[in-house]
């Protein structure tokens, strides 16, 4: 008896539901368009953007923009699943690394026609990263914000262990860190976790990068290959393992992968740490949690450059959108000076990124972005980068933690890149 | 029966009193990280960590205001307490009927298939599962309608529901079915009206089981639920965490604010872990 | 009065001819409720997940008809490097240590709880509701309060150690291949336990008192009527218990993957992580069902056996 009640009262709910569903998707297509956007920032990262995104609504009373949020991880497997059924966001925002992939397998809209209707901000060539957007030659994403890291440190304690300027080159930093470590105080924290998504992985590819090697590189024939030496190898590992066998860094650093860690974000406020490094929000979140200053530098450079990757967000859309039109017109909207004037992020234009006013904490960016470099290098490999992440991030924290020697390591990754490499081609 | 002495009472007392407090002492080892999770959710930011162990820092109610008014969270909890709830009755009223089932016919055919079957289900990884079933939940319109998420959490569930109730049927003598039958009663009328009180505990368990899984529930209700009014808690929670920053003090506080409704629901059932069958309702 | 009984027996006697007829029929309706939502559910998805693993999948192409490989992906699965150790950690580390120390800490604590001073004190509402706690809070967050408790400079458990003298600088529990396991463990039981712990104290109330009572008048210790009348009496749960949470604990991801990822390296690199890394990273999704088919393969035929093994002794008892 109970049960039939429950299952009438269910029937009847779900009736509802769905009429209510139906009737208002109904009254919606005949007056109005709604776009739907989704971005994966957390909520306490994107006032500014919301800011942009009412202005936006208020204005244009005729296209109303729903704004959805949906974890970055998350996202990739949802559009492969939601797109080929024909459903999904009309307006997605994307990371760079993530634009061949999706275009690929047809999850985004080519974009050409729309750029060469109506071109975005100061024309497409104007935007940093386009290679990265590009399939063939067709661009399936606008570049829409850019980041890079930096070193952050805390300059009352470099100054209090009478540490001059800031190191200049990866030995330089070495020295320096030791001389940072007392009591309490580490000298440099980085993620050393062994995540497939750890920073370790970043920092890896700058030591690296600096010293002119890289993991993969095509000849001229096209062909791929593993371009990174074992002796390149085993002496990045050796270098950031040298933190934990000076004790320069704390062992607890082999568990923390996000560079937005509580550990390294506060850690600097705290004095856990003098220095760590930061993309430019977590470089601000660090900043309010400090009751002292915080300053940012130069990445150290290596034998041949000083170098960082340049990373950022894009925008696509999608395929299936009813409503290209305007959805490319929200994507200039969001490309356009109005929204980075409360948008907290670094546009990913050169014209506009020139006119703007960087803090003088974040000087050490401004030093950085015009060298930095996309990870195209690996992006257009038969590789994915994830893939390559993970080998990466996974070895070093083996050596972290003792489980294997440096030499090891360096011939176990090479090895399994070159599997990789094979494989891929399949 | 002969009169305890006073040596005897206070042995007794003793004896009494080491249980409860070694039994409380358990319990408090158990609660703890929960206690500190509490302790954390109303420490301002920057004070969530300290370098010695101290139980009261600064208190701050920031946190929950931040939660409570500023942000959508409140709604979270509303979705996942109605989808949550509705699974779980389903879950138990559905798993009771099949488990009595089972449990009092021992010999029908194709018995031991089924229940080999039911544990099967229990053999997949959900994350393969997700991607037909999107399919299967699009083609049915129900993306983005929390009927889906009830439909997905009472078929989660029912699997381990009905072996519990199965082993916990198992342990309820026959007798009372046998009476109730010569007087009449269906077998519906029987399993609600006979079997049900009885069977309380078991019920108790399969529910606490069934709510706090689909509670704590994050890749259905990531998948199937897309606006941000629809989300459920873990969705929400797992939006804290940035790939720049984590909110680790709204975290602590949204954790609070959601173990909060769960511990009192429970405190209401637990009651009911007390069943009547000790008490002699069997007469052999 | 007789009378009216002998009309009513006759009359139920009447009524159940009348229903023995569809008599055998009634197992099969009292199932087809439960079983028509888990076909729903269950029954394409997993032909799916089966079919997935004898295909090659990008997870950028799932929604799109794919190339069939035939056995590759799980050539590649097992001969792969790692494989080994995972279901090592899978089997050992992580199901048969964390089953074994649940159930026996799982009966002992019911066993506690159930002792008539909570009753008599009127603490068993307390006792009940406490013992739910670590239960209701959502694994992301019991991860991070653990990780944090365990964490070596701010974590309460090495703050105390070092008060009182046990270690001289906290340990890194999860940093360390010595520890790392131990922490797991430690967080994956605190979790899970409570749930194991009701269900037992619910199953201890199906034990008439009078049983436990005659034997202790007849001289009995509590040790012996727990191991002579209420263990023998607990059997059926604690079986179904075991199984059911070997199965689950088995397939489990989020405490390995929330603790530490699979690290240091892959030192607590467990088979769910690495369907996960495999389907989510690599995007090989074909790869990812064809180890998640393998997992199932080795699930099911230990609960066949189980069941099997069970069954048996069950008939031998009569």
């Amino acid at each position: 008896m109970i049960k039939m009640r429950i299952a009438s009262t269910m029937l009847a709910a779900s009736v509802a539901t769905l009429s209510t569903l139906m009737l208002s998707d109904n009254a919606l297509s005949q007056e109005k368009i709604e776009l739907v956007f989704r971005q994966f920032d957390p909520p306490t990262e994107i006032a500014g953007l919301i800011a942009a995104v009412d202005a936006w609504n208020s204005s244009h009373p005729n296209v109303q923009v729903k704004l959805q949020t949906m974890t970055g991880g998350d996202t990739l497997a949802q559009l492969a699943r939601e797109v080929p059924a024909g459903a999904g966001p009309d307006v997605q925002q994307l990371a760079f690394v993530w634009t061949r992939d999706l275009a690929k397998s047809k999850l985004l809209l080519d974009l050409d026609p729309l750029i060469k209707s109506a071109a975005p901000g100061a024309g497409i060539n104007d935007f940093l990263a386009v290679d990265l957007a590009k399939l063939d030659g067709k661009v399936f994403g606008v570049p829409w914000t850019a980041d890079t890291f930096s070193m952050a440190y805390r300059p009352d304690l470099l100054q209090a262990a009478g540490i001059e300027g800031f190191p200049d080159n990866w030995q330089a930093l070495a020295d320096v860190a030791k001389k940072l470590t007392s009591g309490d105080q580490y000298g440099f924290c980085f993620p050393a976790g062994s995540s497939p998504d750890s920073g370790m992985w970043i920092l890896a590819n700058y030591y690296l990068w600096s010293n002119g090697a890289t993991l993969v590189n095509q000849d001229g024939s096209g062909k791929w290959t593993v371009s990174v030496t074992p002796e390149q190898l085993t002496q990045t590992i050796d270098y950031f393992n040298k933190f934990f066998v000076d004790a320069t860094a704390p062992e607890n650093l082999i568990t923390v992968n996000a560079w937005g860690d509580p550990e390294l974000v506060g850690g600097l406020g705290r004095g856990d740490c003098a220095i760590t490094f930061f993309p430019p929000q977590t470089f601000r979140a660090a900043g309010k949690q400090s009751e002292k200053p915080l300053l940012t530098a130069p990445i150290p450079q290596g034998s041949a450059k000083r170098v960082s990757h340049l990373g950022g967000r894009a925008l696509g859309i999608n395929p299936n959108s009813k409503h290209q039109k305007e959805a490319w017109e929200f994507v200039q909207y969001l490309t356009g000076p109005e929204t980075f004037k409360t948008y907290n992020q670094y546009p990913a234009q050169k014209s506009l990124l020139s006119k703007l006013e960087f803090p003088a904490a974040e000087q050490g960016y401004v030093a950085m972005l015009p060298v930095a470099q996309t990870f195209e290098r690996y992006i257009s490999s038969p590789i994915p980068v994830s893939s390559m992440t993970a080998l990466i991030n996974r070895e070093f924290g083996a050596v972290f933690s003792g489980q294997r020697e440096p030499e090891e390591a360096a011939s176990i990754i090479i090895k399994e890149l070159n599997d990789l490499l094979a494989r891929g081609k399949g | 029966m002969a009169t305890l002495s006073t040596r005897q009472t206070r042995l007794h007392f003793a004896r009494d009193l080491a249980t409860v407090i070694f039994g409380l002492f358990i319990l408090l080892l158990l609660a703890f990280p929960f206690i500190w999770v509490v302790l954390i959710s109303f420490r301002p930011d920057r004070e969530i960590f300290t370098r010695t162990f101290r139980l009261i820092t600064s208190v701050t109610l920031d946190n929950y205001y931040a939660l409570l008014e500023n942000s959508p969270f409140p709604n979270y909890l509303v979705n996942s307490a109605i989808v949550c709830s509705i699974s779980t009755v389903a879950a138990v009223i559905i798993s009771l009927v099949a488990a009595y089932g089972f449990s009092r016919n021992r010999s029908f055919k194709g018995r031991g298939v089924l229940l080999m079957l039911v544990i099967c289900t229990q053999l997949f990884p959900f994350v393969i599962l997700i991607t037909p079933l999107y399919s299967l939940f699009l083609h049915l319109g129900l993306i983005d309608n929390p009927v889906s998420l009830v439909i997905s959490y009472t078929a989660m569930n029912l699997p381990f529901a009905i072996y519990l109730l199965l082993g916990y049927l198992d342990t309820i003598p026959q007798d009372l079915d046998e009476a109730a039958k010569l007087d009449g009663a269906s077998t519906l009328q029987i399993i609600f009206k006979v079997i049900l009180p009885i069977a309380w505990p078991g019920l108790v368990t399969v529910a606490v089981n069934a709510f706090v899984s689909a509670w704590d529930e994050f890749l259905f209700a990531l998948t199937l639920m897309t606006s941000d009014e629809k989300k459920t808690v873990p969705v929400g929670l797992a939006g804290f965490f940035g790939e720049y920053t984590t909110q680790w003090n709204l975290v602590m506080t949204a954790s609070v604010i959601t173990t909060l409704p769960t511990l009192i629901l429970f405190m209401f059932l637990q009651r009911k872990l007390v069943s009547d069958l000790a008490a002699g309702a069997v007469k052999r | 009065m007789s009378a009216t009984v002998s009309e009513q027996g006759s009359a139920a006697g009447a009524a159940r001819k009348a229903s023995t007829s569809l008599h055998w029929l009634e197992p099969y309706a009292l199932i087809l409720p439960a079983m028509a939502v888990l076909a729903f559910f269950f029954a394409g998805p997993a032909i799916y997940s089966i079919a997935l693993s004898f295909q090659q999948v990008s997870l950028f192409d799932l929604g799109k008809p794919n190339a069939w490989v035939g056995f590759d992906n799980f050539v590649v699965v097992l001969s792969g490097a790692g494989l080994g150790a995972a279901f090592f950690n899978t089997a050992v580390m992580q199901t048969f240590v964390t089953v074994l120390l649940r159930l026996v800490f799982g009966l002992a604590l019911a066993i506690l709880l159930n002792a008539d001073v909570f009753r008599r004190w009127h603490l068993g509402w307390l006792v009940r509701s406490l013992v739910l706690v670590p239960f209701v809070i959502p694994p992301v967050v019991a991860v991070a309060a653990w990780k944090w408790l365990l964490d070596p400079r701010y974590g309460a458990v090495n703050q105390l150690l070092i008060s009182v003298g046990a270690i001289e600088r906290g340990i890194p529990f999860l940093s360390r291949t010595s520890t790392v396991w131990g922490a797991v463990e430690t967080m994956l039981i605190w979790r899970e336990l409570p749930f194991v712990v009701i269900t037992f104290l619910a199953a201890l109330q199906s034990i008439p008192k009078e049983l436990k009572e005659s034997a202790r008048i007849d001289g009995a210790s509590e040790f012996q009527i727990h191991m002579r009348i209420v263990l023998p009496m607990l059997k059926p749960v604690i079986a179904v218990v075991a199984l059911l949470t070997t199965i689950w604990t088995f397939n489990n991801f989020v405490y390995v993957w929330l603790a530490t990822r699979g690290g240091p390296g892959d030192y607590t690199q467990v088979l769910a992580t690495k369907m996960y890394t495999v389907s989510f990273v690599d995007y090989r999704v074909g790869e990812g069902a064809a180890i998640g088919v393998l997992m199932s393969v080795i699930m099911f035929v230990f609960a066949l056996a189980y069941l099997t093994i069970l069954a048996r002794q069950n008939k031998g008892k009569g």
